[in-house]
């Protein structure tokens, strides 16, 4: 009965070191991450003199997370719009705010779906894609050659996808709600017949400053952070089976540190 | 140094010297630790155990920031070349020179395509890595390695894969570089053709130990 007693302490002390050790090694990679983002920066404010930043590389980025998502940020956004407005316009007068669904329009795409919406296929799409290119860039040698080279990887890998992410994603946010409102206005015209300029004049009269201060700061910590994870994930990715992991971790950890920031920003602009 | 992956040794407390401005190629069998011995001397790795000294800087007692400024002196080629895949053969080559001189982009555009003229290979220079031959690959490298002008030079088998007449041609290439100037030229090579177009000692590196072989080929 002893021996039983001293396998189950055993066996809840290796569970508890096992938890200690899995969460120190988490706090280890964060701490990384933030000293990254420093670097990132420190790289982008102070950039050391010749070391320009390399606007191919940046457009290269922009173009790749901005401008090939445009298709899909339509489809999303418009469907988005369209079911936000059948919702609010079918049960809101049901409980006597129907004056309201302009207020809900903005509240629900602008102010949260919009910079998540767009941030999460950005994840999906170029965050996983910037990941795999490092994690490939760095089996390849690729990384090493620039080491070698003498060439700042922050500097010239983490700067470009830190500044082409953000833009990308303020400009993709931008349409995003752009394309929902108008998504809304159709089907209002179509199914539940509101007039086109009371729909518009809801709309605008809910929106202010902050709210679109709110959605661009937003959308900047969301550029931030999958830049940094996806690059910290791909240049930690030490061999070729090491990618699809890099891969995964950049996928997962962008989207519970994209939650996480926008659960804080959310309480603290509006609780 | 020493230097291995899990129980593996690859390099078991050796050493390797090389005085300035002369030429070493080091042999070995496959997978004795030959490329990162090479990378460990170009500062890439980090050993375990040891020093790599340059001149009288031990390369891993100085700050990052002066590590990364004395790479400028040193030029690498490697095996799978290592070119950077979102970037043309030209800018591949240009990349050093943009990143470490003050120069302005049409000194750089002059300097590379002279670069690229002295090699033969200015048809390329629009091209990206994927649409590259082997040969061709492996002169971007070279011209990539040699145009900031590197007082170290490593080249991790710089004739492998490629036919033996474009293999010679980068040797004699090299050796007239180093002609003009003084470089230190730390090679890697199973072909024992490379050392005597080079007319270089050979060391050998077997089971971790590292030990020179003499001119008629004797360990």
């Amino acid at each position: 009965m002893v021996a039983k007693g001293d396998d189950v302490v055993r066996l809840f002390m290796r569970i508890i070191l096992r938890i200690g050790e899995g969460g120190m090694e988490r706090c280890r990679t964060l701490r990384a991450m933030f000293e990254l983002l420093y670097d990132t920066i420190v790289a982008l404010v102070w950039g050391r003199g010749k070391r320009r930043i390399s606007m191919k590389q940046v457009m290269n980025q922009v173009l790749f997370t901005g401008v090939d998502a445009f298709a899909i940020i339509s489809i999303i956004g418009l469907l988005c719009g369209v079911i936000i407005t059948i919702q609010a316009m079918t049960n809101m007068p049901k409980i006597g705010a129907g004056e309201y669904f302009g207020t809900i329009m903005v509240i629900a795409v602008i102010r949260e779906l919009g910079p998540f919406f767009t941030s999460l296929v950005v994840i999906g799409r170029s965050g996983a894609a910037l990941a795999a290119y490092i994690g490939n860039m760095r089996v390849s040698k690729e990384i090493t050659a620039l080491e070698g080279m003498g060439v700042d990887l922050t500097h010239f890998i983490v700067v470009p996808a830190f500044v082409g992410m953000i833009l990308s994603l303020i400009a993709l946010n931008i349409y995003f709600d752009i394309i929902a409102v108008v998504g809304g206005l159709l089907i209002s015209q179509a199914a539940v017949n509101v007039p086109f300029g009371i729909f518009i004049s809801r709309v605008v009269d809910a929106i202010t400053i902050t709210d679109i201060g709110v959605s661009v700061f937003k959308n900047v910590l969301f550029g931030a952070t999958i830049a940094i994870v996806s690059c910290y994930h791909g240049l930690h990715a030490a061999n070729v089976r090491m990618v699809p992991r890099a891969v995964f971790r950049a996928v997962v950890g962008s989207i519970i540190a994209t939650l996480a920031i926008n659960v804080a920003l959310t309480i603290g602009f509006y609780a | 140094m020493t230097f291995g992956f899990g129980a593996v040794r690859l390099l078991d407390n050796t050493g390797l010297a090389v005085p300035e401005g002369s030429i070493l190629m080091v042999t070995g069998p496959s997978g004795s630790g030959k490329s990162v011995l090479l990378e460990i001397c170009a500062g890439l790795v980090r050993p375990p155990q040891g020093v790599v000294l340059w001149g009288d800087t031990d390369l891993w007692k100085i700050s990052p920031v002066r590590r990364l400024s004395m790479r400028r002196r040193v030029g690498f080629v490697f095996q799978n070349h290592a070119l950077i895949s979102n970037l043309t053969v030209f800018d591949n080559i240009a990349l050093p020179l943009r990143y470490h001189t003050g120069l302005s982009e049409w000194e750089i555009r002059e300097k590379v395509e002279e670069s690229l003229q002295k090699l033969g290979i200015e048809c390329l220079a629009a091209k990206r890595p994927e649409e590259l031959s082997m040969e061709q690959m492996r002169w971007t490298a070279v011209a990539r390695a040699l145009i900031m002008e590197p007082e170290l030079l490593f080249l991790d088998g710089p004739t492998t894969g490629i036919d033996p007449i474009a293999g010679q041609r980068i040797l004699r290439l090299i050796l007239d570089e180093r002609r003009r100037r003084t470089m230190t030229v730390l090679i890697v090579s199973h072909s024992m053709q490379v050392a005597r177009t080079m007319g270089c000692p050979v060391a050998v590196l077997e089971n971790g130990k590292i030990s020179m072989m003499d001119t008629a080929g004797e360990k």
